[in-house]
């Protein structure tokens, strides 16, 4: 079931040259994570704002769980939508206790059923214990556990995050991703993820939207989003790519590097730019090959080889975190596509 | 931003110079105080005072503090909501004007409304000649016109607190609140208005230690307070034990509202008020904006409009203001003779503490602000009772003189200027000398071609708020200024008293001028980020 639906949302802010969002349709599943992903200014968040209530689109409709929320001129106040929001910056409430920021929410149940659910909460996100804490009492992360559980409280139909790890330190990032990953899957809710950090998307969601300057470019599965890229904007946002440029003919892609399978069957003749990951790209050591090492970025569990190619194109390889090249070394390129993906020259 | 302090500059610390300037500090402020105690202690526990006479002074003193500073907060909170929060219409204006009460002297505020709503006020007058009936429709005088007034010219003490933490307050807070479901008038009241507490008890506090003190409004408003009925003992009877008692009883008080205050923010230290760079939507007033609007301007009419038009109206024409001004310009002499040697002065002693305090190891530097933040918290009365006192035993050549009117001075805004430049040395850079330094300056080179010019605009700043509060001094200046020589306040006051309303008017107006000139000038710096 599809238990949030955006259809054709425009949003200009005042006194705005450009529209912060611009006719965009998409759709979440129940019981599915989608996350938001693209740089800064794109529109991210006011997606995520304009579901929870707090922006107004001019145009275009905003369903949850089938409910109308917002069409463009009437709307339903933020108290009345159910959503859960989770702010960057955690915003909890500094003059409450832990306990009393998660029962916030809760007014309308009986006392008893309102503690219940407090401590059942906390007992989720890990923070027994703390409930007599006051917020500036608290490291990030566990701010970040009340925000969440605060969220989750009342029962929302939906859990919307905005940027939810950008404010923690990096080491505790990955940690704070695993548990936030198994709490969402423990409550089976509905959630809206929003950052611009791919890695951050392709850990958590079950779909990716990447938005550009108020568009949508493409939603899509994680695997899909970097494998097959709609747009050469997504193929650059999602991770390292380079575009070799090549031709059509024969019913091959020739490149300086090899012919490649022309699987969108482009027409004979078309200029085209075909993308290769790292991870394509294979060298090999010898005397008098194609290409040189140019640059070495040690990651650690990789080495990322830049080479320089005769035409004086650069292309990326990931090797083997041992394989050890000195720079100017001649190499030979191989290059094991799985996904051949194109984008016609303009 | 806070910057580190700056390292203790190299050299050895100057401890002889230390040692006299904390000693001069000490004499300066701690002997009137002491004296006072004594002269309270010297005959029998009550003297001529009773209990009862006591115990009603004191219910009297607090609940007019107390009812003042709920008129403020009535006054105040609304006001900065609508500025900050909403599409009020002029909401800038508004903002602009909310603060100008703080630039009128609340005894001259007291001196309006006496003018317009007292027994011989012109609404009186209007309405008997209207009516050919001389009942009394009006009057001011009295605890409930204390209470009107005071609340009228502080509120801006909590307007500008409160309007500060309101910008400042992380709209997303109140975001959360209406997505768990609570209506906005809800998050105002669960959400809003508890996070801005602090700010509302600091605001509050400030109008309540003003009215605790303050003698001028209430003693032409003819209300018995602490500071009235200790001028009534000093003035009209001579009894000074029962004045210096009366004063310690004040001090007593005071101090005990400042304790209670500190323990009251300790118990809940939550203030964590964080910056965003986000600023809240404003809030669509809709049918309500008109209505608001007029909210907004009955408070700046009753604050600002009625009684700047109440003195204007009652100066008459240009030609009396000339004429009042040529009769009485010995009196604007000495105000502003008085005002601009204690404000050099006060400028001087401030560069030596603040550089002292800086450069000096251990508790000095704390001593030294504790003692001279005493000296600010002394009701004028007070002060000028325990100078006269002292002075009138131990150095009777210099009481009676204008000498004792600058020390009044000093011990009461010594502080002012102390703490700005104390905050603008410390908001130098320490690698700022440092890099000098490497450059081959000299330390003394260092103190004229880099520390001096970042001071400069810090000392002129000290030196305009010094000259403002000096100016408008009114309730010490009228116990210890010699005989005849009258400052513009103490005019204003006597006038008042004497229903000479066109007199009062003019020169009430000459006041304000000369205290907003250097407040803009001051405010223009401030916007400069120079201060």
């Amino acid at each position: 079931m599809r238990l949030i639906e955006l259809a054709g949302l425009s949003l200009t802010y005042p006194h705005a040259v450009e529209p912060a969002l611009y006719d965009l349709s998409l759709d979440v599943a129940e019981g599915t994570t989608l996350s938001v992903l693209g740089p800064s200014g794109c529109g991210k968040t006011t997606v995520l704002r304009a579901i929870a209530g707090f922006e107004h689109p001019q145009a275009g409709e905003i369903r949850i769980a089938g409910r109308l929320v917002c069409n463009g001129k009437q709307r339903v106040p933020p108290e009345e939508r159910g959503v859960g929001m989770v702010f960057q910056d955690y915003a909890l409430f500094p003059h409450l206790t832990v306990a009393q920021n998660v029962a916030f929410g809760l007014r309308r149940m009986e006392p008893r059923g309102a503690a219940e659910t407090v401590a059942h909460t906390l007992d989720l996100v890990g923070l027994t214990g703390l409930e007599g804490r006051y917020p500036h009492e608290l490291s990030g992360g566990q701010q970040q556990r009340v925000a969440i559980a605060r969220a989750l409280a009342p029962k929302p139909v939906v859990l919307l995050l905005d940027e939810p790890f950008s404010n923690l330190d990096p080491d505790m990032r990955g940690q704070m991703r695993e548990d936030v990953q198994e709490i969402l899957q423990r409550t089976g809710i509905t959630a809206v993820l929003v950052t611009h950090d791919h890695d951050e998307a392709f850990a958590m969601a079950d779909r990716i939207a990447v938005l550009n300057r108020g568009r949508l470019e493409q939603i899509d599965s994680p695997e899909a989003i970097y494998h097959t890229p709609a747009t050469s904007f997504v193929a650059n946002f999602v991770g390292q790519a380079d575009f070799l440029p090549g031709r059509v003919e024969n019913g091959k892609i020739h490149t300086e590097v090899g012919a490649f399978e022309n699987v969108a069957c482009h027409p004979s003749g078309t200029a085209v730019e075909i993308m290769i990951r790292p991870d394509d790209v294979h060298l090999t050591p010898v005397s008098a090959g194609t290409a040189q090492i140019a640059g070495r970025q040690f990651r650690g569990s990789e080495n990322l080889y830049r080479v320089l190619l005769r035409s004086g194109q650069h292309l990326h390889s990931s090797e083997a975190s041992t394989t050890v090249y000195p720079i100017g070394a001649s190499v030979e390129i191989t290059i094991v596509a799985t996904h051949i993906v194109t984008f016609v020259k303009v | 931003m806070v910057l580190a302090r700056p390292a203790p500059a190299s050299g050895p610390p100057a401890q002889a110079g230390t040692i006299v300037l904390l000693a001069g500090v000490g004499l300066l402020i701690l002997p009137p105080l002491i004296y006072l105690a004594s002269s309270a202690a010297q005959a029998g526990a009550l003297g001529a005072l009773s209990i009862g006479a006591l115990a009603g002074l004191t219910l009297t003193t607090l609940s007019l503090a107390g009812l003042a500073t709920v008129w403020a907060m009535i006054l105040a909170l609304p006001l900065a909501w609508l500025v900050v929060r909403t599409n009020l219409p002029f909401r800038n204006v508004c903002r602009w004007l909310a603060v100008i009460p703080l630039a009128i002297p609340s005894y001259i505020g007291a001196m309006a409304y006496i003018a317009l709503l007292g027994p011989v006020g012109s609404v009186n007058t209007w309405l008997s000649s209207l009516t050919g009936s001389h009942q009394q429709w009006t009057n001011i005088y009295g605890f409930w016109g204390g209470v009107f007034v005071l609340g009228l010219f502080t509120y801006p003490y909590i307007f500008l607190l409160v309007s500060a933490a309101l910008e400042v307050t992380n709209p997303s807070i109140e975001e959360t609140a209406r997505s768990l479901g609570e209506h906005p008038l809800g998050v105002l009241r669960r959400v809003t208005l508890p996070m801005l507490r602090p700010s509302i008890l600091a605001g509050g506090l400030l109008v309540f230690l003003y009215a605790l003190s303050d003698f001028g409004s209430l003693s032409l408003l003819r209300v018995q307070v602490f500071t009235t009925a200790i001028y009534h003992q000093l003035n009209t009877r001579f009894d000074h034990a029962s004045a210096a008692r009366l004063s310690c009883m004040l001090v007593l008080i005071t101090l005990a509202v400042l304790v209670g205050q500190r323990a009251l923010i300790s118990r809940r230290s939550y203030v964590t008020i964080t910056g965003t760079a986000r600023a809240a939507h404003p809030v669509h007033l809709g049918r309500w904006r008109w209505p608001a609007a007029a909210l907004a301007g009955g408070i700046l009419s009753l604050s600002v409009f009625i009684p700047v038009s109440v003195l204007i109206a009652q100066t008459g024409s240009v030609e009396q203001f000339t004429t009042v001004l040529r009769e009485q310009w010995g009196f604007v002499k000495n105000s502003l003779l008085m005002a601009g040697i204690a404000a050099t002065l006060a400028m001087i002693l401030g560069v030596l503490i603040a550089f002292t305090a800086t450069r000096a190891k251990g508790p000095v530097g704390a001593v030294l602000s504790g003692t001279i933040q005493i000296g600010y918290a002394i009701p004028g009365t007070v002060l000028g009772l325990s100078l006269i006192l002292l002075y009138n035993t131990y150095l009777p050549w210099l009481y009676g003189t204008v000498g004792v009117l600058v020390v009044a001075y000093l011990i009461r805004f010594l502080t002012q200027s102390v703490q700005g430049l104390d905050a603008a040395l410390a908001g130098i850079n320490p690698h700022l000398s440092e890099a000098a330094r490497s450059l081959a300056a000299s330390p003394g080179t260092v103190l004229r071609r880099v520390l001096a010019p970042l001071v400069r605009p810090t000392l002129f700043a000290v030196w305009a708020l010094v000259f403002i509060s000096a100016m408008k001094e009114l309730d010490a200046t009228l116990l210890l200024r010699p005989a005849g020589f009258d400052t513009l306040p103490v005019r204003v006051y006597i006038h008042t008293v004497e229903a000479e309303y066109a007199k009062a008017g003019a020169l009430a107006l000459l006041l304000i001028t000369f205290t907003a000139l250097p407040w803009l000038l001051v405010t223009r710096l401030r916007d400069k980020k120079l201060v």
